[in-house]
């Protein structure tokens, strides 16, 4: 008797997990309040192994951000001057009161971004290489977070099609990934990149550069 | 499951529907990640920016940061007076960057004075 009641119960909250998974559009009040046209992206905290992930993130990252019609310091210029003030280390960086960076550089909006994955494994016959990112946009006025994403891009070679149909398509959209002597991060970084900044609903609503500024309100 | 096959295949199509970019970007992206790779390749850096905005200027895409990235990489160079020239250049087309923009020619006119010393990586 009990246990179909707990099997109704699982049951029930499949189907209401589910619901919930459906594609929502993220909660924009507060970027929209805040309206940033200019960001600033500040060097990645690294929670790879890989200790120079965040140097190679930093030249993928300015592009898609632009692309999106926003102002976007100049990435290099700022993590020089950020070292030579003695804040070498990013973790120093995401722990300083946003509203003090906004301050120095005049930016309206702050991006934080955690490299969490950035790793090859080496299975039989088959390499897989992953990217995970989380991208926190916080507002350089205030100091309150305005957008936050998570991106993950995963590569698979196609002879160890594992029939996970995410994997296949993301093997499509990043041939480049692979070279026989080593990964190449890169193309995946961008991908993560666009996917986290672009997408319809989650990505970072049109700046002040792009015709469509505040005419999109229907997908942000 | 499906849902989540389409919305990544959406994506993707989304992804390469804008191939089309705003800025001319060229090689900045691949000039910078092999910079960071390995510092000798600052010539490179300096060249491919240089590139970048002669093609940029061409067709009025020159993008956010570029101007100033290339007035660094001069700054570091010792090429103070040139490196000046951009900063003022990347103020007068973003006028979102004039603070930093400011701070970046206060640092050139110091380091034009005391022949680049203070500034990281400055000439040998």
């Amino acid at each position: 008797m009990s246990s179909k009641i707990i099997t109704l119960w699982i049951l029930a909250s499949i189907l209401f997990i589910s619901g919930c998974a459906a594609p929502q559009k993220a909660d924009f009040t507060k970027f929209r309040e805040a309206n940033p046209k200019s960001i600033l992206v500040v060097p990645a905290v690294n929670r790879a192994v890989e200790v120079n992930a965040p140097d190679y993130f930093l030249s993928t990252i300015s592009k898609p951000v632009a692309e999106r019609g926003f102002y976007v310091f100049p990435v290099n210029v700022v993590k020089r001057l950020l070292e030579d003030d003695g804040l070498a280390d990013a973790n120093l960086v995401h722990d300083a009161d946003p509203k003090r960076l906004g301050e120095i550089f005049d930016a309206d909006a702050i991006l934080y971004v955690t490299i969490k994955r950035w790793d090859a494994k080496y299975v039989v016959l088959a390499t897989r290489v992953t990217v995970k990112f989380t991208y926190v946009l916080k507002s350089g006025r205030t100091g309150e977070e305005l957008w936050r994403r998570t991106a993950k891009m995963v590569y698979q070679p196609q002879t160890n099609s594992s029939g996970i149909a995410l994997a296949d398509l993301i093997v499509m959209a990043a041939q480049a990934a692979i070279t026989k002597a080593a990964p190449n991060y890169i193309p995946l970084t961008q991908q993560a990149n666009a996917l986290a900044v672009i997408a319809p609903g989650k990505g970072l609503p049109a700046g002040p550069y792009r015709k469509d500024y505040l005419k999109d309100h229907d997908k942000f | 499951m499906i849902i989540k096959k389409l919305s990544v295949l959406l994506i993707a199509i989304l992804i390469s529907a804008c191939a089309q970019t705003k800025y001319h970007w060229g090689g900045y992206e691949n000039a910078l990640y092999r910079y960071y790779k390995s510092p000798v390749e600052l010539e490179n850096l300096t060249e491919e920016l240089a590139g970048v905005i002669a093609q940029g200027e061409r067709d009025g895409k020159v993008p956010p940061g570029v101007y100033a990235e290339f007035g660094y990489v001069l700054l570091i160079q010792g090429k103070s007076r040139e490196a000046i020239t951009y900063f003022k250049k990347e103020k007068k087309l973003w006028p979102e960057s004039a603070r930093l923009m400011d701070i970046m020619i206060k640092m050139a006119k110091t380091s034009k004075n005391r022949k680049s010393t203070g500034v990281k990586g400055g000439t040998p």
